[in-house]
C-alpha cells in the first residue's frame, strides 16, 4: 500500500516536472542567413567602387563624402569638386549603420561590433582597433508580408533573409531592426572642421547620427543605452561606460559641451563638460514622433513625423529654446507635412518635407519661421541633407544629389549620383 | 488540482483495500467468465507541468466494448476534455487483463482523435520585431488532432456486474490549429493521466 502511494507520488512528480507542452508552428516566413562571429570579425576590407544600391547615412569630413550602404558598409566620394563626385572606393562592413570621423580614424559600428578604421590611405583602409559584443544584437529590414522566424544568436548576425517554410517553436524574443528609422532619416549640422581625413578634424553627421565625437571621446547610442569609448589612441578604441538613457533613443547630437540624445517622445539633454562621464541635465517632452534634432547657438529645431513605427500622426517643426539646459522652452511648432531630416547652416534651415519636398526658412526669428519661408522645391524629395559652404548634399530614395545653395531662392543642381 | 488529485488517490486505496480483504492465495482462477458487453465511465485528470497554461485538465470518458476473451478486451470511447479549449476524443480502446480474476491489473492503449468543440483558439506570436507592441494575437481555428494513450491500471469487481477501475497512463496529444493565412499551429501535450471510473457489465 505505501509502495503504492509511494509510485503514485513518484510518477506525478515526474509529470509535473516534466510534461510541459509543446507549441510548433508552421509558416511561410523570413528565416535568418547567419553570418558566423568569426566571420563578422574577418570581414572588413576595402573593395573597388560599387554603385548606391540602399543608401543610409551620409557624413562629411573634409572633401570626402561618406555614404552608408545600410548594413553593407560605405561608399567613399571624392568631393573635392561637387559638380564631379568621384565613386573612389568601399569599405565592406557587415552590418553598418553609423559612422564618425576623428583625424584619419572612421569609426563604425558592425553589428554588435564597433570597429575603428584607418582611412589615412584611401587606397590602403584597414582595421586598426574593435570592441565586440557592445551593441544590441540587431537584426537587418525584413519583408514585412512576412513573419519572422526565430534566430538563434549563437550561430552570429543575421547577414539576410530568405523566404521559405518556417517550423519552430512558438516563443516570443525582440530585437531592434536596422532599417527603419534610420534609413529615413539624416540632415545635417555643422561640425568642427579643422582637417583632412589625414588631420584632425571631426567630420560632419546628420541630425539622425547615432554616432557623435567630442574630443577624444566617442559616443554611440542605440535604443536605450549610451556607449562612451575613448578614442584618445587612434589605434585603440575602449569602452570606457555604458549606462542607460531612456527608451527608443534615436538620434544623438553634440554641440560644445552639451550632449541632446532624441527620443521618440523627447530631447534629454547631458554635460559633457567631462567627456566621459556625461551628466544628465533636463528633458523636453513631445508628442511621440520621429524627431531628428539640430541645435544652434541657443535653438534646437526638431522635425516630428508621426505615423507608422513613428507613434502619433503628427508633423511638426518645433522650435526649443536651450538657452537655459536646464528649462528648455518651447518657443513654437511649425505644421509640416511629413518632415524627415533637417540641416542648419547659420540662420538658414533646410527640411526634407517628405512629399511636400525641400523646405528653406530664414531662421532669424524663431518665432516668425512660417512668414520668412525662402523657397520650397517640391522635387526634390529627400531623407537626409548636409549644407557645408554653400554645397547642399541630399541623400534620398533615388540617390545623392548636391545643389549649390549661395543663392538661396534659385539652388542649382550640381551633380547626381544615382541609386541602381 | 490538488483536491482532485487526493480523491484519485483515496479511490486508489479504496480499490486496493477491498482487494486486499478479498484475497486468498489459495483461490482457485477464473474466478468470474468475464466476456460480452461492458460499459467503463470514468472522470480524470491530464497532470502536466505547472507551467502549462492549462495545468491539469479534466477529462471525462465513456467506453463500451466487449471482451473478446476473459482477458482481453475492445472498445469505443467518447468524451469531453479541455485541453486549451473543448474536444471530443474519439478512440479505440484496447485492455490486456493480468489475471482472469475479479482483481487484476491490466494494460490498456487508446488511440483516436479529438474532434474539436469550439471554433477558436488565440496565441500570442511573433510577428514584427520593432514595432510598439511587438506581437500580434493570431486567431486560429481548431482542427482537432490525434492521441495516443498506454497506461496501466487496476480493476476490482464488488460483484458480477459492478466494479472500479483505477488507471495511470502517459496522453501523447497533438492538436492542429490554422489560421487565415498559412500559418499553422500545432500543440504537443504529454501528460499523465490518472483516472478512476465504474465497471458496468
Amino acid at each position: 500500500m505505501k509502495r503504492t502511494a509511494l509510485y503514485i507520488a513518484l510518477i506525478t512528480f515526474l509529470a509535473l516536472t516534466a510534461c510541459r507542452d509543446k507549441f510548433t508552428e508552421i509558416f511561410t516566413g523570413n528565416s535568418p542567413i547567419y553570418m558566423t562571429y568569426e566571420d563578422l570579425r574577418l570581414a572588413v576590407r576595402q573593395t573597388t567602387p560599387s554603385d548606391l544600391s540602399n543608401p543610409g547615412k551620409i557624413y562629411f569630413k573634409d572633401d570626402y563624402i561618406f555614404i552608408v550602404e545600410e548594413m553593407k558598409g560605405i561608399h567613399v566620394i571624392n568631393n573635392s569638386n561637387p559638380s564631379n563626385p568621384v565613386n573612389t572606393t568601399f569599405i565592406e562592413i557587415p552590418g553598418n549603420v553609423d559612422i564618425a570621423i576623428k583625424g584619419n580614424i572612421l569609426y563604425a559600428d558592425s553589428y554588435i561590433d564597433v570597429v575603428a578604421l584607418d582611412v589615412s590611405d584611401l587606397t590602403d583602409i584597414r582595421e586598426v582597433s574593435r570592441v565586440k559584443d557592445v551593441l544590441p544584437y540587431s537584426i537587418p529590414a525584413y519583408d514585412e508580408n512576412y513573419p519572422l522566424a526565430d534566430i538563434d544568436e549563437e550561430k552570429g548576425v543575421v547577414t539576410g533573409w530568405e523566404i521559405k517554410k518556417v517550423t519552430q517553436e512558438l516563443q516570443n524574443n525582440y530585437y531592434p531592426v536596422y532599417g527603419y528609422e534610420d534609413v529615413w532619416n539624416d540632415a545635417s549640422t555643422r561640425g568642427d572642421i579643422t582637417g583632412g581625413i589625414s588631420g584632425n578634424g571631426i567630420g560632419v553627421g546628420g541630425s539622425m547620427a547615432r554616432f557623435g565625437i567630442t574630443e577624444n571621446t566617442l559616443y554611440a547610442v542605440d535604443k536605450v543605452s549610451i556607449h562612451v569609448f575613448s578614442i584618445a589612441d587612434p589605434d585603440s578604441l575602449v569602452l570606457r561606460r555604458e549606462f542607460n538613457v531612456g527608451w527608443n533613443i534615436e538620434t544623438l547630437f553634440i554641440l560644445g559641451e552639451t550632449l541632446f540624445l532624441g527620443s521618440q517622445s523627447g530631447v534629454s539633454i547631458y554635460d559633457i563638460s567631462v567627456p566621459t562621464s556625461p551628466m544628465y541635465i533636463s528633458n523636453f517632452w513631445h508628442l511621440t514622433g520621429c524627431d531628428p534634432v539640430v541645435v544652434q547657438d541657443d535653438l534646437a529645431f526638431i522635425t516630428l513625423r508621426g505615423g507608422n513605427l513613428c507613434g502619433n500622426n503628427v508633423n511638426q517643426l518645433v522650435v526649443l529654446s536651450v538657452r537655459n539646459l536646464r528649462e528648455p522652452v518651447e518657443l513654437k511648432t511649425y505644421p509640416m507635412e511629413g518632415p524627415y531630416g533637417l540641416g542648419i547652416d547659420g540662420k538658414t534651415l533646410f527640411v526634407c518635407d517628405g512629399e511636400a519636398g525641400l523646405k528653406i526658412y530664414d531662421v532669424t526669428d524663431p518665432l516668425t519661421i512660417n512668414k520668412h519661408r525662402i523657397a520650397q522645391f517640391p522635387e526634390i524629395l529627400a531623407y537626409d541633407a548636409i549644407p557645408i559652404d554653400g554645397v547642399l548634399m541630399l541623400i534620398g530614395d533615388d540617390g545623392l544629389y548636391q545643389y549649390d545653395y549661395q543663392d538661396l531662392t534659385n539652388i542649382v543642381l550640381l551633380s547626381i549620383i544615382e541609386v541602381k | 488540482m490538488r483536491k482532485a488529485s487526493l480523491a484519485l488517490l483515496f479511490w486508489l486505496v479504496v480499490i486496493t483495500g477491498s482487494a486486499g480483504q478479498q484475497a486468498n492465495p489459495t483461490a482457485t482462477v477464473p474466478l468470474r467468465t468475464f466476456n460480452g458487453y461492458f460499459n467503463i465511465t470514468d472522470i480524470g485528470l491530464l497532470i502536466g507541468s505547472p507551467e502549462n497554461s492549462h495545468a491539469a485538465p479534466f477529462s471525462f470518458l465513456i467506453i463500451n466494448g466487449f471482451h473478446l476473451t476473459n482477458q482481453f478486451s475492445t472498445g469505443l470511447g467518447l468524451g469531453v476534455e479541455f485541453l486549451s479549449g473543448s474536444y471530443l476524443p474519439v478512440f479505440l480502446d484496447l485492455r490486456y487483463y493480468v489475471r482472469n480474476a475479479n482483481f487484476s491489473p491490466f494494460f490498456f492503449f487508446q488511440g483516436g482523435y479529438s474532434v474539436p468543440l469550439d471554433d477558436n483558439y488565440s496565441a500570442v506570436t511573433n510577428y514584427q520585431y520593432d514595432v510598439y507592441w511587438p506581437y500580434t494575437y493570431r486567431n486560429y481555428k481548431a482542427m482537432g488532432g490525434w492521441l495516443l494513450n498506454p497506461g496501466f491500471g487496476i480493476r476490482n469487481m464488488f460483484s458480477d456486474n459492478f466494479g472500479l477501475v483505477f488507471s495511470v497512463g502517459y496522453r501523447n496529444q497533438r492538436l492542429f490549429y490554422r489560421a487565415d493565412d498559412d500559418h499553422r499551429l500545432l500543440a504537443d501535450y504529454n501528460r499523465l493521466v490518472l483516472r478512476i471510473g465504474i465497471l458496468f457489465r
